[in-house]
């Protein structure tokens, strides 16, 4: 329960209303089942109220961690747009201060606050610590790899060598990226090829119910 | 007509004539056909229309960004460079808005940052005012960005390669569903007459139909990265 409060508080959601949410959907379909009940008496169409809870609960259930690592997503996304510009800045010849401040202008809110924290954090502490800082916000490795060439450049001064170092480096960021970006969009309409699959699942299993409902009626005749 | 108005039509039309074959009633067969033609109108087809004009215009991005920077590093004009970059841009794009003809070089290519509305070209917009203020070699300062911009647009290729190839194959496997939902009434055609009146068969035949076009919308929705509604229906921004 924690978790999923802790869950739920990362998405700016209240818990409390998601809960009654659920509550209120669960009795809709407890409704459903017993007005079917009370029309046809018990049998396989009760399944249907049933089944339709089922995916319901899943998909109510699992959307809040999706949320979460589709944000986590959307944050490393940022990291490469947003150091993509900075390589440019750096390449015209501004110092990496500067850069991190230009680049601000063009962050959404939550990165530009992170960028703001690292800058107030270069000032304050000339060490590595305010970049490694910065990093851990980011659950790509490579993130913490790039933070480093960053930091080196302030501490080394922005000579040629650091700087092709730091565009090797967000260059390889950015191709993996690009290419789990694609995997990732590829392996969501793979796994939607199941669909087709139970489909031909679900038109088997009506036909074997119809077949044996009437099977039972005729029996019932005999 | 669009072509995808003619598929959406032909589609709906199919499925409205499997679900009269398999159920034998005609007023199934039609309630399925105008749900089919209803979910493609209002969710499918514009999706698809929003993903075809994204691409267009990412890719045409893509070309006008290289075209206008060489062509700048060799000409060093911003009027050769406009003309150079969009000779080759769509009809779209040349339709966009007869003012653009009366603006300098440099208000076009600051207006067009409304058309082409990515990160991309903000970034190119911001490498050409650093040039323009500070000039230096334009090549070298839109290195990063020219390499992104590749990046960019060899993934989103790659990738529409592969997920036509997918589509293809979830369209044909959802294809050789329905047929066996045909066949089922011609197979066991001495248990149809009973089937037909049977509430069991014709509510699962209604799911079946359901699961499909859900699934179809859904597959819409995860190919085209967003699900989008006719564009009257659209919630305006604040």
């Amino acid at each position: 329960m924690k978790n999923f409060r802790a869950l739920l508080n990362e998405l700016g959601l209240d818990w409390r209303k998601e809960l009654l949410f659920f509550g209120v959907c669960s009795l809709v379909f407890i409704a459903m089942a017993v007005l079917l009940y009370l029309w046809k008496g018990f049998g396989f169409l009760l399944l249907f109220p049933v089944l339709a809870y089922l995916v319901f609960s899943f998909y109510f259930f699992t959307r809040y961690g999706a949320s979460v690592r589709r944000k986590k997503e959307e944050l490393n996304r940022e990291f490469v747009n947003i150091f993509t510009f900075f390589g440019i800045f750096i390449t015209d010849g501004f110092t990496v201060y500067n850069a991190l401040e230009q680049v601000k202008n063009y962050a959404s809110e939550d990165f530009a606050e992170r960028l703001e924290t690292l800058l107030r954090g270069i000032d304050e502490d000339k060490s590595v610590t305010p970049f490694v800082e910065f990093a851990k916000g980011f659950e790509d490795v490579s993130v913490k790899e790039v933070m480093l060439a960053v930091y080196q450049m302030v501490d080394e001064g922005g000579g040629g060598v650091y700087i092709r170092q730091f565009q090797k480096l967000f260059g390889r960021l950015s191709d993996t990226r690009h290419r789990m970006d694609e995997t990732k969009r590829l392996s969501r309409l793979d796994t939607l090829s199941f669909l087709p699959l139970a489909g031909s699942g679900l038109a088997m299993l009506a036909l074997t119910l119809s077949i044996m409902e009437i099977m039972g009626g005729l029996m019932n005749v005999l | 007509m669009k072509k995808e108005h003619v598929i959406l039509f032909v589609s709906g039309l199919l499925l409205g004539a499997s679900a009269y074959l398999s159920s034998g009633l005609w007023y199934f067969g039609l309630g399925i056909g105008i749900i089919a033609l209803g979910c493609g109108f209002f969710w499918i087809v514009p999706s698809a229309q929003e993903f075809m004009k994204k691409s267009r215009i990412r890719h045409e991005c893509y070309l006008f960004i290289h075209g206008f920077l060489v062509t700048l590093s060799v000409c060093m004009s911003l009027e050769k460079a406009f003309e150079v970059a969009t000779q080759n841009l769509s009809k779209e794009f040349h339709e966009l808005d007869p003012t653009l003809n009366t603006m300098s070089a440099k208000e076009k290519v600051e207006y067009l940052a409304t058309y082409f509305s990515s990160d991309l070209y903000r970034m190119f917009l911001s490498i050409l005012r650093l040039y323009l203020d500070r000039g230096g070699d334009v090549l070298k300062l839109s290195g990063e960005l020219t390499a992104e911009a590749s990046r960019v647009e060899e993934t989103e290729q790659s990738y529409q390669k592969q997920a036509s190839r997918k589509l293809f194959s979830f369209a044909f496997l959802w294809a050789m569903a329905v047929i066996i939902v045909v066949f089922i009434r011609f197979g066991l055609s001495s248990f149809f007459l009973s089937m037909q009146h049977s509430l069991s068969y014709i509510g699962s035949l209604a799911v079946f139909y359901v699961f499909l076009m859900g699934s179809l919308v859904y597959y819409a929705k995860a190919h085209t990265g967003s699900l989008r509604l006719l564009p009257m229906f659209r919630r305006k921004r604040k």
